[in-house]
């Protein structure tokens, strides 16, 4: 009876009050940690890790980290900002130490396009020899059909031969070295010696 | 008397029977068959199916229940990707029966089941299911029953004329995109 009557007392069912407010904090907090940890997605956070860190002197930008996934990133996912559709790197040649190649004009049609019929997508690449399409420009249908990297004073583009089924990164596919499962980079002549004036 | 005599005997060997039956299981190479529509029909599914679903970025990858080998995608072997067009090898034999291992095997009861039956309802397999997008396909919806695509691959699970699913396939290949 004793011990009822002071587990009864106003101070008991204060203190009881103070643990019920610190439990609900508790909750809340856990409640929100397991959201956030929920919200990642730890396959897109290691392909992420993957890419390693910025090369020395390149700041993050549209000559960044060229022959990388750039879909990684840029996808949708994350962590960069700017969502792009369809992204790429072009090189001079098919040799794993080829340059880049600035000045091409990456032409692609999508699902919704016949390639004798309607204007395909262009775009120039860069001196990184990046390329690429803000989601908010063109949000692809795949698959994507028919590209060709064309350079000026070279009459006869370079085409890709098969279909993109679903992935707007063209390093997902192109990468070094060349294999079973990879052509290898993408480049816009076998040779160097095949490069309008040579070397180039 | 005797059947008293005989009942736990009688127990006995039933108990026996069972435990053999229990334990004894299949032998060791016995193997599940599987009804397959002939592999002599495959080439020109095989050669639609690295077309349309065998991309590096689909079903090309080593990493998919579905595996698509040929020339516009994973290889087998040392062949690099890439046909004779553009300075590759085509799609090999080999190639071709790996894929069509992949492909029967996804569901071999189902399957059984598709080619006893004639044909008839194809799409309890799953994998026309998807490339119909009826059921949830990260590369959509790809073929529309009835097309050329999928009379390529629905006469070749009824076992029907070579030469009406060639047919098929081949006015299916020169299909680049997805028809508006």
């Amino acid at each position: 009876m004793k011990r009822r009557a002071t587990f009864g007392s106003s101070r008991r069912v204060s203190h009881m009050t103070g643990a019920i407010a610190v439990s609900s904090w508790s909750c809340a907090a856990m409640l929100a940690a397991a959201l956030a940890w929920s919200c990642n997605d730890p396959v897109h956070d290691a392909q992420v890790d993957a890419l390693g860190p910025e090369s020395a002197g390149v700041s993050p930008g549209p000559t960044h980290r060229p022959g990388k996934p750039c879909l990684t990133c840029h996808g949708g996912q994350g962590p960069a900002e700017l969502e792009l559709g369809v992204a790429g790197t072009i090189y001079k040649t098919a040799a794993p130490d080829s340059p880049p190649l600035a000045g091409a004009t990456v032409t692609i049609y999508d699902a919704t396009q016949q390639p004798d019929g309607g204007a395909p997508h262009t775009v120039v690449t860069n001196a990184a020899g990046n390329f690429y399409f803000p989601r908010t420009a063109w949000a692809p249908f795949f698959p994507l059909h028919d590209i060709a990297v064309s350079y000026p004073g070279v009459d006869t583009p370079t085409l890709m031969h098969t279909n993109v089924g679903r992935d707007g990164s063209c390093a997902s596919c192109h990468f070094d070295p060349k294999g079973a499962n990879t052509h290898g980079h993408v480049y816009f002549v076998l040779e160097a010696a095949d490069f309008p004036g040579g070397t180039p | 008397m005797i059947a008293r005599a005989l009942g736990p005997i009688a127990a006995l060997l039933a108990l026996a029977t069972a435990l053999v039956v229990a334990c004894g299981g299949p032998p060791e190479d016995a193997r599940v068959g599987i009804l397959a529509p002939d592999f002599d029909k495959f080439a020109p599914v095989g050669l639609l199916l690295d077309h349309r679903c065998g991309s590096l970025d689909c079903h090309g990858q080593r990493t998919r229940n579905l595996q698509v080998f040929g020339c516009e995608g994973l290889r087998l072997g040392d062949a690099s990707p890439g046909c004779r067009i553009s300075s590759g090898t085509d799609t090999t034999t080999e190639e071709l029966q790996a894929t069509y291992r992949s492909l029967v095997a996804l569901e071999p009861v189902v399957m059984t089941t598709v080619v006893s039956g004639h044909g008839a309802n194809p799409e309890l397999l799953t994998f026309v299911r998807k490339a119909r997008g009826t059921e949830a396909h990260k590369g959509g919806s790809l073929i529309t029953p009835g097309d050329d695509q999928d009379q390529c691959i629905t006469l070749w699970l009824a076992n029907a004329d070579a030469d009406a699913g060639a047919e098929a396939c081949a006015r299916a290949l020169a299909l680049p995109v997805i028809p508006r």
